[in-house]
Order: structure tokens, then sequence, then C-alpha cells
């Protein structure tokens, strides 16, 4: 219905033609109630233009002189009913008379101005359930349709006050004498009407200047309606839907209860009352409500209760912190109602049931727990009671113990055996990450002390290994969960303390690892879904934990030659076969968390280089069942030991590497000579054997945090031994690098050549003084990019040669001249330009970005090129009209840059200026051309150009633009009024705004 | 921080704690004393179930500006990260993070995650920030597929 008419007339006469038929179809309704579903239809959709016009007609105001046949303000869209209802109980006049007879319309006029007595209200609606419910459903619709005007800000602003004034007085008095009489609930119409008023009063309570809808009574109705609600009267039926409004409540705007039902609220919920006001008696009603719902399991119920008393008491959550733990407050909230309130709060999280699957109690308390800990967390000391460190300590522990034993995998085995669907499955282990955030949060207070120490002692105190009880295991597993959180919140190290208390508890480790050994032994037999599921967890667990450890195991060798003995036989057990995802999954985790120690313990594991040796030569081989990542993860791990290996001298490190090279070597001579045709997997593999000699690489660059003493006093030795290379390292692999990229099945596959690229300039980011195996000379770069470009495709193999070729004039800036980029120029992208790259966007970029990195580096080697403005200038000149945006990005930062470049010398400004000079009309012209053309979002692709151009050219831009403009597109005003702007900006911020008023000008598209 | 930035934050955090899609997690950092940091999260985005992303769980930051919620949050994936839509310094680039796209102050974190997860699969050809990523998925299918698996293996879950 269009409502959003300026005539008054017209107004009343939808509003007469509405409540008419509104009128029409409740009688009808009333007279056949079987028929209520299309019937409703059709009076919910008048009900609603009703309260459009509702809003409209008191929006709209009243006029100074009244006119007639009008009306300018409708108070009580109920009353009217009410009055129409009753002035025509059996017929309805039809709508001709309505609109000729005068008479009837003076009704109509008259029932908008009703005022409906208190009691004629009652008698309406106890005269037919048809005409209450109709009543209840119009307030409803009418509080909807308000609140909906009201998000899409359309303007409201008196309604509130008329609806406060009049509608909320019949609401309630409705709403309360419905929820009086028990006969009268029959269906959820009640309830809906509520939420409605609810969630309307909710929301305008902040904007409204006219006070607050009280809602106590409807809710003290609500209270004593759930507290006589039973399973002998309705089975807590009532009970259930007065919940779900209280559930939103608080939620939503818990404050919208009084303090004083809160209180009753509080005794019924938790048999406690803080004042001394509730009547705690009544929680009896609640035990045996929650007991129904456990005898029945009615877990859904259960979990909706659980959030309503949760969100109930964060309301509270501040006032009790400060109760519990400050001498803030001052009434009767006395230590021993302290104490029992906790109490309470306790034995409901620790409710006696298998969490997710049976009860929420649990998990929703996690919340309640954080909040208050955070809380406390930020208290001020000099407000703490002289014992609330002690009050804490001895709260947040209890909330760990409660905790522990529910996140156990005992639990998630139970939800796996009972429940086939993985949600539960997935909420368990959420739950299992919120009680991960709680115990870092509780850190904080409960610090090492009572927290990590007591979890390690739990862990290693004694030796569960030779315990029978399954039971001990799951727990284990709980705290090393906890336990490992812990660790990863801090430091890469594990402080002295924590050392200290894992010694102390020697069978931390042991017992930590049991969990991995377990998780091996189920995956060798033959296990279900539900077996490997837990596994993973155990493995998972056991892992991180271990990970986490390794800053102890640089003082704990005997203990990390344990866990890596485990490691090592776990990742044979779970590549023994392949296929398995879990498997698969289980190798990623043991690989990370070798490659973890190894990094960590490289000085620690200077003995087991042998043994890691001896690891690679079985995995490495093609027929090896592990994967990939695995392999190259291994080398790095072995890398990082030989990079600590430097007491007996460069010879020794260089032997380790020369044994590792000339194993990745042979492997891949053998790959290469395969008598089979190369398939996927070999490709796969022969890209896994140079990913290997590149992760040696990186493992054996000097990490910051470790430096090694030995190395720097033994540092030119080492110089000296690298850039001799006695063994050949850098042309063995050389020579690999070489094979694999002349055998054609390789040589046009991205991967091979990337992976090449990138070992050729391993180093070209290291510091020239750092000794390192893979430090090839500028010479050999270059002659293997001039080697390689003409043999490999150059549509594939561009960008991995150009980003080495960018890495190496940044490394070799000082010693390169124009002449050495003139002849790579010439060599690299000159011979394909014209036939590839021009029509390659993705090479042209990647040519541009050459260009722009050399600018950035050392522009002197480009603007003195001979080809700079004889074949750069013009193709770059024509590129500014590309229409790839990634083209336009490349082409417009380059002309910035050369317009603008804090790297120039002197020369190379001035040098620069006169080449600039020179083109400079046609950079205008190409640049405004290409910005004419571009679309809105690439604006900024320009952008940046003319402010540049303006800035440092504003006398020649302006006689540039002039000329070049007209020939863009004929709009001389514009033109003249853009120039004068553009030159009064100078080519600051302003001008950009200024480059997008002429854009939308020219192209008459509009702004906004 | 403003006060509506700080209000609208602890609005988020509750909201999260409380509804927040499977796999995924999100928390305000610490500051060095300790103190959480409502400014800076850190959260991680699971791939989604069935594609090349879901072995691992992705680390973001998310930095909420002081103009929060008028203006979005700046995240970020770890520098280098191998997406078409990432730049090589993390930044995701997507319009609900723009704020002169779609960002509307009514974006919740939950959208953002669920958004940047869609992203993972579903890159945006139209909208490249990195070269590498983006030539392999729209040149070379099969090489971006193995960089995504590698990828996902380093960030397994």
């Amino acid at each position: 219905m269009n409502t959003n008419t300026s005539s008054k007339e017209f107004t009343w006469k939808l509003l007469k033609a509405n409540l008419l038929f509104l009128l029409k179809y409740g009688l009808m309704y009333a007279n056949n109630p079987n028929q209520r579903t299309v019937l409703m239809m059709i009076i919910k959709k008048l009900m609603s233009n009703l309260s459009f016009l509702f809003n409209n007609i008191n929006e709209s105001g009243s006029q100074s002189e009244p006119i007639p046949n009008t009306i300018d303000t409708w108070n009580n869209p109920i009353n009217t009913i009410i009055f129409l209802f009753s002035q025509y109980p059996n017929n309805v006049p039809n709508w001709d008379m309505v609109a000729s007879s005068n008479q009837i319309n003076e009704i109509f006029r008259y029932a908008i101005d009703s005022n409906i007595p208190y009691d004629q209200l009652l008698n309406f609606v106890r005269s037919s359930p048809i005409y209450n419910e109709l009543l209840l459903t119009f307030t409803e619709i009418i509080v909807e349709d308000l609140l909906k005007l009201q998000a899409k800000r359309h303007a409201v602003t008196k309604i509130h006050k008329i609806v406060h004034e009049h509608l909320y007085i019949t609401t309630t008095a409705l709403i309360v004498s419905n929820l009086s009489s028990q006969q009268m609930i029959t269906d959820d119409t009640i309830f809906a009407s509520i939420n409605a008023w609810i969630n309307y009063i909710s929301s305008i309570r902040h904007i409204s200047s006219d006070g607050t809808m009280d809602l106590t009574e409807i809710f003290q109705k609500l209270l004593d309606l759930m507290y006589h609600s039973s399973e002998h009267t309705d089975k807590y039926l009532i009970a259930e839907k007065v919940l779900t409004i209280f559930a939103n409540v608080f939620a939503n705007d818990p404050l919208l209860m009084s303090f004083p039902l809160r209180e009753q609220v509080e005794a019924l919920f938790l048999g406690i009352s803080r004042s001394g006001n509730g009547d705690i008696a009544q929680n009896k009603w609640m035990l045996q409500y929650m007991n129904y719902l456990v005898t029945n399991e009615m877990t859904s119920e259960l979990k909706d209760l659980t959030v309503c008393i949760v969100d109930f008491l964060q309301i509270n959550t501040l006032d009790v912190c400060n109760k519990l733990f400050t001498t803030i407050s001052t009434d009767k909230f006395s230590e021993s109602v302290s104490e029992q309130y906790i109490k309470v709060l306790l034995q409901m999280t620790n409710f006696p049931l298998v969490p997710v699957l049976q009860e929420f109690f649990s998990v929703r308390m996690v919340d309640f727990w954080l909040e208050l800990a955070e809380c406390y967390s930020t208290l001020s000391n000099d407000t703490l009671k002289s014992n609330a460190n002690e009050i804490s300590t001895d709260i947040f522990q209890q909330v760990i113990n409660i905790y522990l034993p529910k996140i156990s995998l005992l639990n998630e085995q139970k939800i796996l055996q009972e429940d086939n669907d993985s949600s539960s499955l997935h909420e368990f282990d959420d739950f299992r990450k919120a009680v991960a955030d709680l115990t870092q949060t509780l850190w904080m207070i409960l610090g090492h002390a009572n927290l990590t120490n007591v979890l390690i002692i739990g862990i290693g105190s004694a030796d569960a290994s030779t315990s029978d009880n399954i039971g001990n295991l799951y727990q284990i597993e709980s705290m090393s969960y906890l336990l490992g959180v812990l660790l990863a919140d801090g430091s890469d190290s594990v402080s002295p303390w924590i050392c200290n208390v894992l010694k102390q508890n020697s069978f931390t480790i042991e017992n930590n690892l049991l969990l991995f050994r377990h998780s091996m032994t189920k995956l060798n037999t033959n296990i279900n879904t539900l077996d490997s599921t837990l596994s993973l967890t155990f493995a998972r667990t056991s892992c991180a934990l271990i990970g986490r450890l390794a800053g102890y195991f640089t003082s704990e060798p005997a203990k990390l030659s344990t866990c890596l003995e485990a490691l090592f036989q776990g990742l044979e057990t779970c590549t023994v076969t392949s296929g398995s995802p879990i498997n698969g999954k289980l190798e990623t985790i043991i690989v990370k968390t070798i490659v973890q120690l190894c990094e960590t313990c490289r000085q620690q594991l200077s003995s087991f280089l042998e043994h890691f040796f001896n690891v690679l030569m079985s995995v490495m081989r093609p027929n090896s069942n592990v994967s990939n990542f695995t392999r190259s993860n291994l080398v790095k791990s072995v890398g990082y030991i030989i990079q600590c290996r430097v007491e007996n001298g460069a010879q020794e490190q260089g032997k380790y590497i020369l044994q590792l090279i000339d194993m990745i070597g042979s492997l891949i001579e053998n790959n290469l000579n395969s008598p089979v045709l190369p398939s996927e997997q070999q490709y796969d593999y022969m890209h896994c054997l140079l990913d290997c000699i590149l992760e040696l690489g990186s493992s054996m660059l000097q990490s910051d945090d470790s430096e090694n003493t030995q190395l720097l006093q033994r540092l030119p030795e080492f110089q000296q031994f690298w850039q001799n290379d006695p063994f050949y390292i850098r042309n063995k692999i050389m020579a690999m690098i070489e094979k694999a990229l002349a055998a054609p099945e390789f040589n046009n596959r991205s991967g091979i050549i990337e992976v090449s690229c990138l070992i050729l300039g391993r180093t070209l980011t290291v510091p020239d003084d750092e000794p390192h195996f893979l430090r090839y000379s500028m010479q050999e770069i270059i002659n293997f990019i001039l080697a390689h470009i003409g043999t490999c495709e150059l549509t594939i193999s561009l960008p991995y040669f150009v980003y080495l070729l960018e890495k190496l004039f940044k490394h070799f800036k000082d010693i390169l001249t124009s002449e050495d980029f003139d002849f790579l120029f010439e060599k690299i992208i000159l011979p394909g330009y014209t036939q590839y790259i021009s029509r390659d966007p993705d090479l042209l970029q990647t040519t541009i970005n050459l260009l722009n990195t050399i600018l950035d580096c050392k522009p002197s080697l480009v603007i003195f090129s001979k080809h700079w403005t004889t074949f750069i200038f013009p193709e770059l000149l024509k590129l500014l009209s590309a229409k790839e945006r990634f083209t336009t990005i490349a082409v417009g930062k380059f002309w910035t840059k050369v317009i603008n470049n804090k790297k120039y010398t002197q020369q190379d400004l001035q040098v620069s200026r006169q080449q600039i000079g020179a083109i400079g009309q046609d950079l205008v012209y190409q640049t405004m051309n290409g910005l004419y053309h571009t679309q809105r979002s690439d604006l900024n692709c320009y952008t940046d150009l003319i402010r540049t151009l303006v800035a440092k050219f504003p006398m020649d831009c302006k006689g540039w633009l002039i000329v070049a403009l007209p020939q863009v597109c004929n709009k001389p005003e514009i033109h003249e009024r853009f120039i004068n702007k553009l030159l009064v900006t100078r080519g600051n911020r302003a001008a950009s705004s200024v480059i997008l008023n002429w854009w939308l000008e020219c192209t008459s598209l509009p702004g906004y | 921080m403003s006060s509506l930035c700080l209000q609208r934050l602890q609005e988020e955090r509750k909201k999260w704690r409380k509804d927040h899609p499977f796999g995924f997690f999100a928390k305000p950092t610490k500051k060095t004393d300790g103190t959480m940091n409502l400014q800076k999260w850190e959260a991680g985005i699971p791939g989604k179930e069935g594609t090349l992303w879901a072995e691992g769980v992705y680390p973001i930051t998310i930095e909420y500006p002081n103009e929060y919620p008028s203006k979005p949050p700046k995240v970020k994936l770890p520098a280098g990260f191998y997406h078409p839509n990432v730049y090589p310094s993390g930044t995701i680039c997507l319009s609900i993070l723009n704020e002169e796209q779609d960002w509307r102050p009514a974006i919740t974190l939950k959208q953002i995650c669920l958004g940047i997860q869609d992203l993972l699969d579903s890159p945006n050809p139209n909208s490249p920030a990195q070269e590498p990523a983006w030539r392999s998925f729209s040149k070379n299918k099969v090489e971006y597929e193995k960089k995504v698996a590698l990828q996902a293996k380093q960030y397994a879950k």
C-alpha cells in the first residue's frame, strides 16, 4: 500500500477502507474460526497497512486550520478497533455506504478518537478469544512495523510519545489480563506480542526522550506464570515460553527488568539471594524443572535454560566481582553469602553430565568465569580486600579443576559414540578452545605457581605407564592440552623456573609421550573412525606440548632424544601405508614438531646428525611413502643442525652439506634418467628435490635470535671457505639445475624454473659477509639467466627470471652500470618484447616492475641507458592508455618515480628534468587520455602521477594541459575550471578530488 | 580509543564468544603489561571443508582503528601469504574491508571471518593483489593448487 501521500483526504479514505475491511474480515474469522490460516493472512496485511497509517498520520502533524474530512492524530488503534467491533457486532456496512453516508463517516471519525475504559476492554476480550487474538496481533504488528520504520531511518519522532501515552497503556492492560487468566493463553500469540513489545521498548528507550515504558507488571506476571508451570499442569510448557522471553531480555537488554524483579529471579534461579530480598524457597521449582529436563533427556530445553541463566548471571559480573574481592561494597552481601553464591555457581559449572551432549552449564559458564577473571584483573590494588588474592586463587583453581575432566577426550569419545552428527563434536572442540582461552586469562591471576606448575605436577608427578587405568591417560591429555596453550602464550624459550618444575616432575615428558605412543599404537591396529579421531587429537596435544617445550629441551638433551625417537617412530608408523587422511594429518603434525625441535635445539642435536642422515636416506627415495612436505622439512631440520656445526671448522660443515647435495644430486640424476615418461608425480618429486636444496639454503642462514658465537669467532675462515668452495658445491648445484632445465619435460614447468631462480637468488638478500654455500657471483647468475631465457618458454619463465634480476640489481647496484643494464635489457627483454611481452599484460607488468625496482634502488642505471628515451619512454607512454588495471598501476608508478625520485643524484635530477621536459606534452596528453577513458575504480592509477606532475612541473604543466585536454574531449569550460583548480592545489591531496570532478564532469557521470 | 569504538568492540567480543562459526577462533591480543588490547585481535580462519584449503587454519590479525566502526578494521594474513587477493604484506583485499567499497559499520567480526574464508577458495580475479598467486590462478591452475595445498600443510590444524 502506498501511504506516502500528501493528501490528507486520501489518507483518511485509506484509513476508513482498511478499518472497514479489517472489521469485515475480523467478523468473518470470528464466525469461521476454522478459516484461520487464510483469513489471518489478509487480516495481518490490513493491520500492517493500518500501522503505517498510524505512523503517517501522527508523524505528519496537525494543521493550524482543521481541514474537513481529514484527521490529524490517531492515538490508539486498539481502541478504534474495539469501538468499531462494538458498533458493528454482526453486519459491516459496505464501502459505498462508508464513502457516502455522513452518519457512518461520523461513526468512523468517532472511532478514531474513542476512549475505551478498562472494563470495556476486558469485557471485549473476554467476549471472544478471537477478538482477544486480533487485538494482541494488532498491537504486535504495530510495534514491529514501527521498529522497521525506525531501522530504515524514516522520520519517526512523535509517534513514540503517542505510543507511550496511549497504546502502551491499553496493551499492558491487554497483556496483563491475558497473563492473569490462564484460559486465555491458548497459543503463542500472547508471547509473540510480549516479545514484540519488549523489543520495541528496548530499541526506542535509548532514543526516545519520553521516558521508558515500564514492563514490571508484565514481567511479574510472567514470573508468576513460570513458577506455577509444572510437569503436572502443562509439562512446563508455559515455563519454557517464559524462559525464552527472559532469555531474550537477559541477552539483549537485561536492565529492562527492574532490580527488585532481578532479585526474585536470582533467588529462583540460584537459590540464593545476595540482597536477602528474594524468596530462595522458589529455587525448589527450578531444581524440579532441571530434574524434569534431565530425566526426560530434553537436552535442547536444558541448553535454552542454561543460556538464560548464564546471561542473567553476566548482568551482575562487575557487581559480584566488586563484592567478592573489594572493599567497595558495604551492603548486606556478607562473606558467607558470597561464598555460598560462588559455591552455587561452581556447582552449576560442575553439572554432572557430559558437556555438549547432555548439559551446557559448564559450556556456557566459561563466559561467566572469563568475565569475572577479567573484571578481577582490572581491579585497582587499592580497593582489593586483604585476602582477595587467596579468595581469587581458591575460586579460579576450583574452576580449573572442574574444567579439566569436562574437556577430557573421554567426553569426546562419548559424543562420538552417541551422536552421528558432527556438529556436537565441533561444539565440543569449541568448548575445549574456550576453556583454553579461559585458562590463559586465569594465568594472569593464578600465575605459574598456582596454574602452570600445578598442571606440570599433575602430568608428571607419577609414572603413568605403570597404571592400567586408561582414565589417567585422558587426564594427562587434558592437562597437557592446557599446559601447551599456556606455554604457547609466552616467548619461545621456557623460563628457568618452569624448567626447574619440569625437572622435579620427571615423568612430565614421558607421560606426555605416552599420549603420542597411545595414538600410534591405535593407528597400528585396525581402527574405526572414532578411534582415529581420538588418536589424532591425542597426537596433536602431545606434539603441541613437545614443540612448546623445545626451549626446555636445550637443557635436557636426554629428554630431547626420547622425544625425537618417539617422533621418528611415529613418522615411520604413519607412513608405512599411504593414502589415509588421518595418517597424512599425523605426518604433518609430527614433521612440524621435528622441525620445531631441530630449529630450537640444533646445538644439542649435533650428535644426532648421522642418525638424521640415515633417516633422510630412507625418506628421500622416490618410493618412500612420505610426502614431499616431509622431505623438504626434514632436509630443513638437518640443515639447522649442520648450520651450528662450526666447532670443527668449515671443512666439516662443508662435508655435511656436500653429503646432502650429493644425495639430492643422485636422486635428481635418477629421476632424469628414469626410463618411463615423466608423470605428474615425477615432476612433483623433481620439484621437491630442488626445493630441498632451497630449504637447506634457508636453514643455513643465521637466525637473528640464535647467534652462534663460535661462528663469529671463526667468521673469516668460513667466509674464505665458501668463497673458495673447495668441494665445488655451487657448481654441483648449478649442474643439477642445468640438467633439470635442459630436460624438455621440465624446462617449461613454472615450478621448476621458479625454484631454480630462488636457489640462485637465495643469498642476494643476505649481507655479503655472511658465509653461505649458495653465494653465487653476479656473473654466475647473469650467465644462468642468459643461458635459459632462450630455452625456457618466455611467457612462463620471464616473471621468475625478472624476480631474480630485480634481486640482482638491488644486491649488486654499486657495481652495475647503465651499460650492464643495456646489455641485460637487450638480451632479456627486447628480443621477446614485440612478440610476447607487449601482448601479455602480466609480462608487461613484470617488465615495468623491473624498471620500477631499478628506479627505486639506483635510477642512474636506467636514466642513462641508451634505451631509456628511445624505447622505454615511447612504449611506456603508450601504456598509459592500457586497459589492464595491473599495467596502468605499474606504469603510473613508473612515471611518478621518473618525475619524482629521492634516489636521484644532482646529475640524475638534471638529466631527468630535461628528459621529462622533452616529452612533457605527450606525457600529459597520454595521462589525461588514459584517465578520461578509465573506469572510476581505476582513477587512482593516474591521480598520483598528475599530482606529481603538477608539483614538480607547475609552470610547464599548465601549458601542456591547455594543449592536451581539447584533444581528449571537447569541453573547454570544464577544462579551464579544472586547470585553474588543479594548479591552485600544487599537487596536494585536494588535487585528487579536483581530478575526480573533472572526470565526472567530462564523462557526465553523477558523483556520489 | 573512542567510547563508541570501545563499546562496539566489547559487544563484538561478547557476540563472538556466544556465537561463532565452528573452527574459527578470535580473541584480543594482550599488551605487554598483560592487559587486553581490544584494538588488535588474533584470529584463525579454517579452510572450507572439501576445498584445497581445508587442512589449514590461517592466522590473521585484525586491527581496529580509533574511528571504528565508521572505518573498517585492517585485516592481515602473514606476510607472503599465497593468495591472489592478498598483498605481499599480507593485507587482505576484500570489498567489505574497504571503506570506499562495501564496508558498513554493521558488519560484524563473524561476517568478516566468514568473508575471508569464502575468499580463500573463491579468489576475486578482478582484484589482484599479488602477482605470483594471481598469475598461477589465472594461467596455471595445477601449479596454483599445488602451492595452496603446500601452504595448507604449513598452517595445518
